[in-house]
C-alpha cells in the first residue's frame, strides 16, 4: 500500500501537535460529557461546564436515555376533545393511530361499553414515525409536558378547524386527554381501558376555545 | 496502544461510512421531511411549540436561524441537507460537501426537535465526523479526478468515530441500567421485561403478533441486549471477538426494525459498523480494488470427480450473479499446487478451499463463510455465519456432509464410480487418500494413453 501523504518538517510537527490536542480535547469532552448524564449528583461547573459547550458547538450533545427507555406497561394514546356550544363532543384522535380511537370514545364512561365495543385495531405504522417522541412526551402528565400538550392540542384543533370551514364558532372547549390501551389477557386486540383528561395551557386568542372549567361527563379526572 | 492512533489505516471502510451515511440523509430528508416541510414547520406546526417550551431550552442545538422556523426555510435547507449528501454520496468536494451536510443537518434539526427521533440523532453525529475524516480518499470521484493512489489514511479521526460509537453503545446500556432514576430501582432491562413491553406498545410496535411475549423470551432478549451494548466497546474492540460483535448487532438491529417503528435509525446504527470492517472485505463486497478495473475474483478448489462436489459448483454457479468465482478441480494438480501450495491434495479432498485475491484461503465451513461475501443471496446470512458458536457447529456440520457426500451420490463414469466406493463411509485417512490418489494416477494415465 502506499504511503500516506503527509507534510514535512517543522509544518508536520506543528500538524501533528494541533491533531494531537484536538483528539485529547474531543475524548475528554466525549468522556466527560456523557459521564455527567449518567451520574446521580450534578457535577462541578468548572468540569461541566466546557464539556458541555464543546459538544453544544459540535451539535453532538445527546443524551444516550433516548436510546434506552424505560418502557411502560401501559399505552398512552393522544386524543383532542372538543365540546361543542351545544353540548355535543367529539374526540379527535392523532393521525398516528386513526384506527385506534375513532367513535369509541364519544365523551362516553367507556366502562360501560361491551369489551368487544372497546377493543380496537392494532396500528401498523409502516413508515411515519416523526411524531412518536412528541405525542409520547406530551402523553406524560408533568407539568413539564404541558406545553407539548397545549401545542399538540393547538395543532390538532388547528387540523379540525382547517377540515372543518366556518365551524371554528361552534367549539367551546378544547382540551387534552390521553387513551390508556391495554391488554386483556391473551386476546389478540388491545382496548382502550380509560379516558384521562391532562392539564394544558388555556389560551384566550381570537382562534382559541374559551376556556371550560367544568367536569366533563364520562371522563375520568 | 500508540499504534492504535498512528498507524495509517485503509480509506475504504471510511468511504463506506461516508456513502452510507449520506444515502441516508439524502433519502431520509427527501421522503419524510421535505414533502411534508408544511405539515412539520411554521408556526401551526407541532415543531412550533418547541421553541416556547422551557423543557427543550437547556439543550436546544445552536443555529443560525433561531427565528426562523417557517416551512419556506425548512424547504431550503432540506433542499441543501439534499444537495450536500448528493455530493457527499459521490464523493465530489467531499471535504466541503461534508461540512455543509452537518452544517445544514443541525441547522434543520434545531428547527424541529418535536419531530426529531433517534437516528436523527446519531445521523447528525455521524456527519460530524464525515467533517473529519479525509473520507473521499477511496470510493469518491474525487480520488477519481485526482487519480489518487492514496488509499491509507491517518486514523485518528476513524478512531475517534469508533469510540463515538462505542460511547453509545455503552452509556445507553448504562441508562439502561440505572432504571427508574437509580440502580437501586432496577427497571424493565433489568427486570426482563423490556423486550416484551416494546413489542406489546401500540405506539412502538409494527406488529400485533408479539404483544403477550412470555418472560422466558423476553427476559433473555433483554439481558442479552443489555450484555451486548455494555460489553460493546471491549467485544468490537478486540480482533477475536469483533465479527461476533458486529453479528449480534446486526441481527438486532434488523430485527428492531422488522419489530419496531424506528424510521431509519437501524440503518444510520449499522452504518457506523463499516467502520470495523477490514478494508479486503468491503473491497471483497464491492467487487473491486480502489482504482483497478479488474474484478475481485475467489477462486473455488473442488472435487471434480465427486458428483456432489459438481453439484455444489453448479448451484455456485447459479448464485454467482456478479461473476465474482473461478474454478478449479483439485485434481488437475499442477494447477491446485501452483494456487495453494501449502495446501496438500489430502486436505483438498478432506474439504472445499476457497482462496481470496488477497491470497488468504479457507476451507470447510470458512470457505462457505468466505463465499457468502460474493453470493448476494447468502449477504443476509452472513451475520449468522459469524454468530457465536457459528464455527463451532458450521464445521461439525460440513464436516459430516463431507463424510457422507459419497453415500447419496450417483456416477456417470467409471473413474466416479472407483472414487465413490474407495471414499463412501469412510474416514479420510492417509491410507484412504494414498489410494485416491493411486485411482487418479491410473485414471490420467489411462485417459492420455487413449
Amino acid at each position: 500500500m502506499a504511503e500516506p501523504r503527509t507534510a514535512h518538517g517543522a509544518w508536520r510537527t506543528i500538524q501533528r501537535a494541533a491533531v494531537a490536542v484536538f483528539v485529547c480535547a474531543h475524548l475528554g469532552a466525549l468522556l466527560v460529557a456523557n459521564i455527567i448524564q449518567v451520574l446521580p449528583q450534578e457535577p462541578p461547573a468548572l468540569l461541566d461546564r466546557p464539556a458541555r459547550a464543546y459538544m453544544h458547538a459540535t451539535a453532538l450533545d445527546q443524551r444516550w436515555n433516548m436510546f434506552a427507555p424505560q418502557v411502560s406497561d401501559t399505552t398512552w394514546a393522544p386524543v383532542l376533545l372538543l365540546i361543542f356550544t351545544d353540548g355535543k363532543s367529539q374526540t379527535v384522535p392523532s393521525s398516528t393511530m386513526p384506527p385506534l380511537l375513532s367513535g369509541r370514545t364519544q365523551l362516553l364512561d367507556i366502562h360501560k361499553l361491551p369489551p368487544e365495543q372497546r377493543a380496537c385495531g392494532w396500528n401498523f405504522h409502516l413508515m411515519d414515525g416523526r411524531l412518536r417522541k412528541f405525542e409520547s412526551y406530551a402523553c406524560k402528565p408533568g407539568a413539564q409536558y404541558m406545553a407539548l400538550r397545549t401545542a399538540w392540542t393547538r395543532w390538532m384543533l388547528d387540523q379540525w378547524l382547517a377540515d372543518h370551514p366556518g365551524q371554528g364558532g361552534s367549539i367551546r372547549v378544547a382540551q387534552f386527554a390521553r387513551a390508556e390501551v391495554v391488554y386483556d389477557g391473551d386476546g389478540p386486540l388491545p382496548r382502550i381501558d380509560s379516558l384521562q383528561m391532562l392539564a394544558i395551557e388555556q389560551r384566550m386568542d381570537p382562534h382559541w376555545p374559551l376556556p371550560h372549567t367544568q367536569q366533563l361527563p364520562g371522563v375520568m379526572p | 496502544m500508540t499504534r492504535f492512533w498512528t498507524e495509517p489505516v485503509a480509506a475504504q471502510p471510511l468511504a463506506a461510512f461516508r456513502i452510507s451515511i449520506a444515502l441516508i440523509a439524502l433519502v431520509d430528508t427527501a421522503t419524510s421531511v421535505l414533502p411534508y416541510a408544511s405539515r412539520w414547520f411554521g408556526a401551526q406546526s407541532p415543531n412550533a411549540a418547541a421553541f416556547g417550551a422551557t423543557y427543550y431550552l437547556p439543550n436546544w442545538p445552536w443555529s443560525l436561524l433561531q427565528i426562523a422556523t417557517d416551512a419556506g426555510t425548512a424547504r431550503v435547507l432540506a433542499a441543501c441537507v439534499i444537495g450536500f449528501a448528493l455530493l457527499s454520496l459521490i464523493g465530489l468536494l467531499t471535504r466541503l460537501s461534508c461540512v455543509g451536510l452537518w452544517t445544514t443537518l443541525s441547522l434543520l434539526h434545531a428547527m424541529a426537535p418535536n419531530t426529531l427521533n433517534a437516528g436523527d440523532l446519531l445521523l447528525r453525529v455521524a456527519t460530524f465526523y464525515l467533517v473529519l475524516m479525509p473520507c473521499g480518499a477511496a470510493w469518491s470521484l474525487d480520488a477519481r479526478l485526482a487519480r489518487r493512489g492514496t488509499l491509507v489514511v491517518a486514523p485518528w479521526s476513524l478512531r475517534l468515530a469508533q469510540i463515538q460509537i462505542c460511547f453509545v453503545y455503552f452509556f445507553t446500556a448504562i441508562e439502561k441500567l440505572k432504571g427508574f432514576g437509580s440502580l437501586a430501582t432496577p427497571g424493565d432491562w433489568l427486570g426482563g421485561s423490556a423486550v416484551r413491553l416494546t413489542l406489546a406498545n401500540a405506539m412502538i410496535a409494527r406488529w400485533p403478533w408479539f404483544h403477550n411475549m412470555p418472560l422466558w423470551i423476553s427476559a433473555p432478549a433483554s439481558w442479552l441486549t443489555l450484555g451486548w451494548e455494555l460489553l460493546f466497546p471491549v467485544l468490537v474492540l478486540w480482533r477475536r471477538t469483533r465479527y461476533a460483535a458486529l453479528a449480534i448487532g446486526v441481527i438486532l438491529h434488523v430485527g428492531i426494525f422488522a419489530t419496531m417503528e424506528v424510521t431509519h435509525f437501524s440503518f444510520t446504527t449499522l452504518a457506523w459498523y463499516w467502520l470495523f470492517v477490514p478494508a479486503v472485505v468491503l473491497m471483497d463486497l464491492a467487487g473491486k480494488q480502489t482504482g483497478s478495473p479488474d474484478k475481485r475474483v475467489y477462486t473455488v478448489f473442488y472435487d471434480g470427480m465427486c458428483p456432489v462436489c459438481k453439484k455444489a459448483k453448479r448451484n455456485l454457479e447459479r448464485l454467482d450473479w456478479l461473476g465474482r468465482l473461478t474454478y478449479r478441480d483439485i485434481h488437475d494438480r499442477a494447477s491446485a499446487d501452483a494456487a495453494l501450495p501449502t495446501v496438500s491434495y489430502a486436505d483438498m479432498l478432506r474439504q472445499m478451499y476457497v482462496k481470496r485475491p488477497d491470497g488468504s484461503y479457507f476451507g470447510g465451513f470458512e470457505a462457505f463463510r468466505a463465499l457468502a461475501a460474493v453470493l448476494p443471496l447468502c449477504w443476509p446470512l452472513m451475520p449468522f455465519l459469524w454468530l457465536p458458536g457459528a464455527k463451532f457447529l458450521g464445521t461439525r456440520g460440513y464436516k459430516f456432509i463431507a463424510r457422507n457426500r459419497f453415500k447419496f451420490a450417483k456416477c456417470d463414469d467409471e473413474a466416479c464410480n472407483l472414487h465413490l466406493k474407495l471414499l463412501a463411509g469412510k474416514e479420510l485417512d492417509d491410507t484412504v487418500i494414498k489410494q485416491v490418489i493411486e485411482l487418479h494416477e491410473r485414471y490420467r494415465k489411462a485417459k492420455a494413453t487413449s
